[in-house]
């Protein structure tokens, strides 16, 4: 037979997950290829031994009944579920706010000081406008891998953060 | 190899949906349930990826630590839960093996047995149960992520899909990973003189 060799079917055929259709034309082909029978016996060999690990593992001692006070301890200790990136949300909420004052305030007229320290002092020719921004925290994938270290202690019990008005002045052409 | 799905849920009358929506609201009793339930496989993973008991003991523990106050990121439509605590136990063991490996650099240079008592006592216990340590030790020099698809496959039990997702590639990536491992492993063992894998375990010889 001159068909092509089937390595690549190979660990499906051992682990049993080939089609039907597919384990003929492949048993088809180690019946008359030594070469790749020889890979397919190896390859059964290693899988047969390694499928036997779970069982022995299952003997290995669990002491997780006695660990729990310890775990649900350590669960109670840092309070609410905790955010990845607070600083992020932080950062964001600023870039936001200023490509807003930009927007609204483009060159040439500058902004109050009061505005730009996020302070609503009632200038003369200014209405403050609230703007209210939801920012997503949860910057990270859901297995939170990355930066749990710098988890702080800023405590929140949802995923969005609302960011604390910002009054944004509207100009009013003077009189 | 069965796919692998979900064990049980904790009592037959409450789904792990159920446990999970209790969980999630800060039920001990459920929070409790779920650790009893999932921490033995989540264990054998670790002692899988890690060789140490000791050392899997912590990861379990830091995995679930992790998992039970961050219940609300998990997603049903994604993956099983099972999975989910498998991908943040994989996480952290990679952590604990980079920091070993660290501490234990100075040793190596110096020719030092670097085996610890948890890595014997693991071979110990194996042994017990038909498998030669050889065969458990033939994993260790694996590389990296060819050793973690070998274990999430074997030892976890893992649809490739699954072994996908926590090792982010797509399952055919996963698939040829685990078919390296094995030719790592096959090669490890034709250096030290063994011609069978089934050789170093019981059932098999």
């Amino acid at each position: 037979m001159t068909s092509a060799h089937v390595d690549d079917q190979l660990l499906a055929l051992v682990e049993r997950r080939l089609p039907a259709l597919e384990r003929v034309r492949v048993e088809a082909h180690l019946a008359h290829c030594q070469r790749c029978r020889a890979a397919a016996s190896e390859l059964h060999q290693s899988v047969a031994a390694l499928e036997s690990l779970p069982g022995a593992l299952r003997a290995l001692p669990v002491r997780a009944a006695q660990q729990w006070p310890e775990v649900w301890a350590r669960v109670r200790a840092a309070g609410p579920v905790r955010r990845a990136w607070p600083q992020a949300s932080i950062y964001l909420s600023l870039v936001t706010s200023f490509a807003v004052l930009v927007l609204v305030f483009p060159s040439g007229h500058a902004a109050p000081a009061s505005v730009t320290a996020g302070v609503a002092a009632g200038p003369e020719h200014t209405q403050p406008a609230t703007v209210v921004f939801q920012v997503e925290t949860d910057q990270r994938d859901s297995t939170g891998t990355a930066g749990e270290t710098k988890a702080a202690a800023a405590p929140t019990s949802a995923g969005t953060a609302a960011i604390q008005p910002v009054p944004i002045p509207t100009p009013v052409p003077g009189p | 190899m069965a796919p692998k799905k979900d064990p049980a849920p904790p009592t037959p009358d409450l789904t792990l949906a159920d446990w999970l929506q209790r969980a999630v609201a800060g039920d001990e009793a459920a929070c409790a349930a779920l650790y009893q339930h999932y921490s033995p496989a989540v264990q054998r993973l670790c002692v899988g990826l890690l060789g140490s008991l000791d050392d899997a003991e912590e990861v379990t523990q830091d995995s679930f630590v992790y998992a039970l106050r961050n219940l609300g990121r998990y997603d049903p439509a994604k993956s099983a839960f099972a999975s989910w605590l498998y991908t943040i136990a994989l996480s952290r063991c990679r952590n604990k093996r980079r920091r070993k490996w660290l501490a234990a650099l100075p040793l190596e240079l110096l020719g030092a047995e670097p085996r610890t008592a948890g890595q014997r006592q693991v071979e110990t216990l194996l042994e017990r149960r038909g498998v030669r340590a050889q065969f458990w030790q033939a994993l260790q020099p694996l590389p990296a992520n060819l050793r973690e698809a070998v274990v999430l496959r074997y030892v976890a039990e893992m649809r490739y899909k699954e072994i996908g997702a926590a090792l982010s590639c797509n399952p055919k990536t996963a698939e040829s990973r685990v078919r390296l491992g094995l030719a790592g492993l096959r090669r490890t063992l034709e250096a030290w003189g063994v011609e069978r894998a089934a050789d170093l375990v019981e059932q098999w010889a």
